[in-house]
């Protein structure tokens, strides 16, 4: 029997549709279709100018959107051959941490919705709100930031921004014994994970799985300590491996991660250097020209490894729309973690029931935002 | 003095017992109809509203506040009702309407029958009957069938599915929670709630002589009324929302209702059996039964919120083996061992047949 499952579906809201093939309750072929929130944001990119652009990648992941947003100002800034205060280094770094824990918390509060639990919904958002406040106390916004320039950040953060984050370090670490207790000592939690769409290491590597789901499978590739960038090689952190490869590991990673995070932003918070940084209204104001080049760069991002690659065709007009002159990409690809973990689903479902495909599909942490551009 | 005789006195009040005896007792069982109706309307709306408010505590939500919130918004569930009574009501075009449009009252009317059966304290009560425990199964085991037809009628994958996995799961649990309650009937030698309950008086609880076939009786409740962990015929978020997917309207109110009710009936049959039914301080004026039945069956009510507050859903596969494998073994135990806990606790003053 052919199931559709979405786009009207209350665990794929709106954005997914999976075509399962089913034999009674067994699944033995998941095919999904994407598209569903498609904006074409490559082809926008192509239409805008380069600082016109930061806002956009933050649509692209909204669970994570300050990571998204760093990581296309480096891709540029990589292009420009930009280094940027050590202040902003660090204020970056610290963003990308939290917005780590708060991925991380949103996933932990929808993988264990999908499963039927509603108090362990709302419980991981009292902390997710307090990472909101403290990116609304620097950048304004709550959920799409916009908050880093091309060469820097909008603006410096406030004075005691720094002792609010290590308060809310603080709290976070307490908390995280309760959601311990709370999922981990759960015997029916534990029944409905473990050994449930086991992905060993070398298949996961071969078919190219990305960010917690691959460490989960006993793989250690980490951006952060492979090709560190920003200031990570001087932060002292353990890329968390679990030998699994099933749901329950999938979900542990990314806990222990928290653990990592935390480490990060603690660090970083008393490494932090008091300087002055350029002001964002006065970076906006500068063109951005990137010359002719091919960049790639990449960073580990909350879902996984996520890059931009930026062909610039520099002052020659090239193509239909002219490139103004090297003020906007020739083509600007996204490479999205979620995307290639979508394609998982079907070897990782098959074979198991149909009520498996949801932690399957939870586990795996996607968002169609970023799966459909 | 029980209902009936309080309706036939009120009837000789009013001068209309002249009348022969069978018509006399068309209308004394019409009134006694109609307030047990009401009773039922009125506990299970304040259940939906119990449920939501407790829920939502767990949940750091505030839960209803809006209508009556000086009161908790106690009034939400009579605002429910006549939202749903102002939607469209659709039928899917290649459903089948009419077992479609049946299934919801039919379901309703069956369990409105049960309370028959079931005594709301020592002077509330329709009839003792004496098969009442059966009578009360057959019909809450007139659902599997019902569900079957609603979700064949709908046209639907979904409502499928959670149809046969409805019907899979409430004949599976029906087994232990009948062969749960075999020592009660034992050690009292009746079928009938009334005579159950009354055989608790001076606190001597059955849940502490038959402690196994509470436990079995509980979980098979919790299985039976369909909540979390067992929720599985309607999993949201694999099923859509199970077998009744397609109903919107009154005929969702129905069901919604209807879902209700059993929660309802079947702690307070749980509290009949196990909890010493309407027996508590004071409870020898009749408002106290009544006020402790109540105190008792929401008790119960309360551990089944809780425990959809806390508990993630099982799997299928998972909620059978545990229905076959140990709760079935577990109440034959609980039926083997009647003999000896027939002597043991008939020396300290439990009822003995």
């Amino acid at each position: 029997m052919i199931l559709n499952m979405g786009p009207q579906h209350p665990s794929t809201h709106g954005v997914l549709r999976l075509k399962l093939t089913i034999d009674a309750d067994t699944i033995t072929r998941v095919v999904p279709y994407m598209g569903y929130i498609h904006r074409g944001l490559e082809k926008l990119a192509e239409n805008r100018r380069y600082e016109q652009f930061t806002p956009h990648p933050d649509r692209l992941d909204y669970i994570s959107a300050m990571s998204w947003n760093g990581l296309y100002c480096q891709t540029i800034e990589k292009a420009l051959d930009l280094h940027l205060p050590e202040r902003v280094e660090y204020i970056r770094v610290i963003c990308f941490e939290l917005q780590r824990i708060a991925n991380h918390l949103m996933f932990f509060a929808a993988y264990t919705l999908d499963l039927g639990q509603t108090t362990m919904f709302i419980y991981p958002f009292q902390e997710r709100e307090w990472i909101l406040d403290l990116f609304e106390q620097i950048s304004g916004q709550r959920l799409t930031y916009n908050y880093f320039r091309i060469g820097g950040v909008s603006r410096d953060v406030p004075r005691d921004w720094p002792e609010k984050v290590s308060r809310f370090l603080d709290h976070m670490e307490k908390r995280m014994k309760v959601y311990h207790n709370m999922v981990e000592e759960n015997e029916i939690f534990l029944a409905r994970t473990k050994g449930i769409g086991v992905m060993k290491r070398e298949e996961a590597l071969r078919l190219g799985m990305l960010g917690p789901p691959l460490r989960a499978s006993g793989a250690c590739r980490d951006v952060r300590r492979d090709e560190p960038y920003s200031i990570y090689e001087r932060l002292d952190f353990d890329i968390p491996i679990l030998e699994e490869g099933d749901s329950f590991a999938r979900y542990e990673i990314r806990m222990l991660e928290i653990y990592e995070s935390i480490k990060i932003v603690r660090q970083a918070l008393t490494q932090l250097p008091d300087e002055k940084i350029p002001d964002g209204h006065d970076l906006i104001k500068q063109p951005v020209k990137v010359p002719e080049c091919e960049v790639y760069c990449r960073n580990e991002l909350p879902k996984g490894e996520g890059a931009f690659y930026l062909i610039s065709t520099g002052e020659r007009p090239e193509g239909r729309l002219a490139t103004e002159g090297g003020r906007r990409p020739y083509r600007l690809k996204i490479k999205s973690p979620a995307f290639v973990n979508l394609w998982f689903l079907d070897p990782l479902t098959r074979g198991h029931h149909i009520a498996d495909i949801i932690p399957i599909n939870s586990s795996l942490d996607l968002i169609f935002g970023e799966v459909d551009r | 003095m029980n209902l009936y005789d309080m309706i036939l006195a009120l009837l000789q009040y009013v001068h209309i017992n002249r009348l022969p005896q069978p018509w006399l007792d068309v209308i004394v069982y019409a009134i006694e109809g109609a307030i047990f109706f009401t009773i039922a309307g009125i506990l299970v709306a304040f259940t939906t509203w119990f449920e939501r408010k407790t829920l939502a505590r767990i949940q750091l939500r505030y839960g209803p506040v809006y209508v009556a919130p000086r009161f908790g918004g106690i009034l939400q569930p009579f605002a429910d009702l006549f939202k749903f009574l102002v939607k469209e009501d659709i039928v899917p075009k290649n459903a089948d309407s009419i077992p479609f449009t049946l299934v919801p009252f039919l379901l309703l009317t069956t369990l409105i029958i049960t309370m028959v059966a079931i005594p709301l304290s020592d002077w509330l009560y329709v009839t003792n009957i004496s098969t009442g425990i059966l009578l009360v199964y057959a019909f809450f085991s007139t659902m599997p069938p019902l569900v079957m037809v609603a979700g064949w009628a709908q046209n639907n994958k979904y409502t499928m599915i959670g149809a046969f996995r409805a019907a899979a799961q409430m004949v599976s649990y029906e087994v232990p929670i009948l062969l749960s309650v075999v020592g009660v009937v034992a050690m009292t030698s009746s079928f009938s709630l009334y005579d159950i309950a009354s055989a608790q008086k001076n606190y001597r609880w059955f849940v502490i002589p038959q402690m196994l076939g509470a436990i079995v009786f509980l979980i098979g409740l919790v299985a039976e009324t369909e909540r979390l962990p067992f929720d599985l015929p309607e999993a949201e978020t694999e099923l859509v929302a199970g077998w009744h997917t397609e109903y919107s309207g009154v005929k969702f109110m129905l069901i919604y209702f209807s879902e209700y009710v059993r929660a309802f009936l079947g702690s307070a049959i749980a509290v009949l059996l196990f909890f010493g039914g309407w027996y508590g301080p004071f409870s020898h004026i009749p408002v106290m039964s009544f006020f402790w039945l109540m105190v008792k069956t929401y008790a119960i009510i309360f551990v089944i919120v809780w425990l959809r507050g806390a508990l993630p859903r099982v799997r299928i596969d998972q909620l059978l083996r545990l229905g076959w494998k140990v709760l079935v073994p577990l109440s034959l135990l609980n039926i083997l061992a009647i003999p000896l806990v027939v002597r043991l606790f008939g020396a300290w003053g439990w009822a003995v047949p």
